[in-house]
């Protein structure tokens, strides 16, 4: 459906366009995307990650036909939709049943489809009171949300998608993640750039990343994820000269990058020395997975650290099989007087290793957590 | 339906045809600008005229009560039936010629062949030159000023007047990628054309000699051509259209030399 070889585009940035006289720097050619390849069949999905900057956007222009490349070759095969970014075709003065004719038409269809489709971009936008109403008078979320159910009703074959997911409230949300996941069971290929990682692994089953306009790595989603976050993972550690009572911080095991059995006992080992004088505060600990999503924690609260503490080792034990295959981070946080003071994210990094288990594996593609339970299957 | 991205030239046919297609959202582009610029006002059109009416006033109080120039028609319809052509093309160049620079965020974010964007700001001006229009038929009413056959040639010089404007905000639009110097160019040899072209007086006001000289602007044509079907007076001479000719050729080439450079004038836009 998709056949991309080694496609291109260079910018030609200036210099500083303030620059007046005619021989002002001309400014040198920036390569916002480089020898991308990659193919896309019918009824598939592919996810495209990338840090801000890496050429996700600019690879779904030049798809949609809106920038030519500088070199390299793009096939498409069936109609072409694209949503790149809602709402920039509306006019703030016309009315929202304006809007959303003029974007059909705009999108290729017809006088009679556009007209034929109104009601049905109307109901699921929910928005049939303002219909009449200049769209400048809607709140943001309800301008999105217009916008978006008037992109997802025209008719395609090849859906291009670019952070589209983060409209309108929760409901609303869980509502366009239904009709994509319908429209690619339907046969429409899509490519998906996202920052959201669940909704990517929900709804692609490959991906690629791109980093500084070139493809770092094509492969399943899940592997794809966890690539992006290995390299492109964002926040470093606070400086612990901000810290008002931490020297120092070190992850002792796992060893940084190191790769785990998580089929045995996993136990998160740190040492930690306080700054003298300081008034002892309670420690807690956390593991975060490769989403950014926190999955659990624990804390000194119970026990309790004794008062003038110079150094104190902590170890955490997690129970041997509750880790999926992945990437784990480990979080740590300063407790005073029962409120969180300080945080360091992401002291140490480990990945648990890929089961065996074809249970556990698929298991992998949806969480990071394994809960050992009683799954009872009646067959007749 | 399959769709091939390269960086490749395509042809003038194939870049028209395109754009052949799109007219309907051009279409859409100009009348929702035109709801956009109209549905805030009490009076809504009359605004069309208005500035119009104040010029030929204005003018009329100089050239024919101050300045007493002698016309064989009375001076409000000369004045008025010269700047119905001038204003648009003037406001063909005002909107066309920096369109892809202004509407670039536009383009950036959807899919359209990019010369809709000019010949959409080139069909704005239609409005007052129809407003514009039904205000000389009054005054042609006023003045007992009969209209002959001829009117019914009012289109094609329209279309005439639309492409010689067309023409400049092209090749405006082409050559404004890096650098915007044009359009001020444009915009500032406009003040200075409207007296070389016979929009306030007659042709008949330059001495013989010269006269030549004005055919070598097509707006004099095209200025001429609207009194000579409307007014009834001397038709301009018919080598003033070799002009307008070679302004049709002109389109051609800033055509092409727009569609090579249209993606470039978009990354800079």
């Amino acid at each position: 459906m998709i056949a991309v070889d080694l496609l291109s585009k260079s910018f030609q940035r200036a210099a500083d366009v303030r620059a007046g006289g005619f021989s002002a720097p001309r400014g040198e050619a920036f390569w916002a995307l480089k020898n991308v390849s990659f193919r896309l069949g019918e009824g598939e999905a592919m996810g495209i990650i990338g840090p801000n900057g890496a050429g996700k956007s600019t690879l779904l222009k030049i798809l949609a036909g809106i920038y030519q490349p500088t070199s390299g070759r793009a096939e498409l095969r069936g109609r072409v939709g694209a949503i790149l970014e809602v709402g920039s075709g509306f006019h703030p003065e016309l009315t929202g049943r304006e809007n959303v004719y003029f974007a059909a038409r705009l999108a290729g269809l017809s006088r009679r489809e556009a007209g034929s489709l109104l009601p049905e971009i109307v109901e699921f936008s929910e928005l049939e009171k303002h219909l009449e109403t200049p769209v400048k008078f809607y709140s943001s979320g309800m301008f999105l949300r217009l916008a978006f159910s008037t992109a997802i009703h025209i008719d395609c074959d090849i859906l291009l998608l670019d952070e589209v997911l983060a409209v309108g409230d929760a409901a609303f949300q869980e509502k366009c993640f239904l009709k994509l996941q319908s429209l690619r069971k339907a046969g429409k290929a899509m490519l998906f750039a996202s920052h959201d990682p669940g909704k990517l692994a929900q709804m692609c089953s490959r991906a690629i990343v791109l980093a500084e306009g070139q493809l770092a790595y094509a492969g399943e989603t899940q592997e794809a994820l966890a690539y992006y976050a290995r390299h492109f993972a964002p926040g470093a550690p606070l400086p612990l000269s901000q810290s008002a009572c931490l020297q120092s911080i070190s992850m002792l095991a796992p060893a940084n990058d190191a790769v785990l059995d998580a089929s045995k006992t996993v136990a998160i080992e740190i040492e930690v020395v306080f700054k003298t004088g300081s008034k002892t505060p309670h420690l807690a600990l956390a593991l975060m997975d490769s989403h950014h999503n926190i999955l659990f924690s624990t804390n000194t609260l119970e026990q309790g650290l004794p008062a003038g503490l110079k150094k104190a080792r902590l170890r955490w034990e997690l129970p041997a099989g509750i880790l999926n295959s992945g990437l784990f981070w480990a979080n740590l946080y300063v407790i005073q007087d029962g409120k969180l003071e300080e945080h360091f994210p992401k002291i140490g990094k480990f990945e648990a290793a890929p089961f065996t288990s074809l249970a556990r594996q698929a298991e992998s593609r949806f969480h990071a957590l394994h809960i050992p339970g009683g799954l009872h299957i009646e067959t007749q | 339906m399959n769709r091939v991205i390269e960086n490749r030239p395509r042809s003038l046919k194939i870049e028209l045809q395109e754009v052949w297609r799109a007219l309907p959202i051009a279409w859409m582009l100009a009348r929702r600008e035109w709801k956009a610029k109209y549905a805030h006002t009490a009076m809504g059109l009359v605004w069309a005229v208005v500035p119009l009416a104040a010029y030929v006033l204005i003018y009329t109080l100089f050239f024919s009560v101050l300045l007493k120039v002698e016309t064989e028609i009375p001076y409000p319809l000369v004045a008025l039936s010269g700047l119905v052509g001038w204003n648009y093309f003037k406001d063909i160049i005002y909107n066309a010629a920096p369109s892809i620079a202004n509407e670039g965020q536009f383009l950036k974010r959807n899919f359209l062949p990019k010369l809709v964007i000019p010949l959409y700001k080139s069909m704005l001006g239609l409005v007052e030159l129809g407003v514009s229009m039904l205000l000389l038929f009054l005054l042609l009413g006023i003045f007992r000023s009969p209209l002959s056959a001829k009117a019914f040639l009012l289109p094609l010089v329209v279309a005439l007047n639309f492409l010689t404007g067309f023409t400049i905000a092209v090749w405006v639009c082409s050559l404004s990628g890096r650098r915007r110097d044009f359009f001020h160019l444009a915009a500032s040899a406009l003040n200075v054309a409207i007296w070389l072209t016979p929009v306030f007086y007659l042709p008949s006001l330059i001495p013989a000699t010269f006269r030549p000289l004005l055919y070598i602007n097509p707006m004099a044509t095209i200025v001429g051509a609207y009194r000579w079907i409307l007014l009834g007076t001397q038709a301009p001479p018919l080598w003033g259209w070799v002009s307008v000719i070679i302004f049709l050729g002109l389109l051609l080439a800033g055509l092409r030399v727009f569609f090579n450079r249209q993606h470039l004038l978009v990354d800079f836009a």
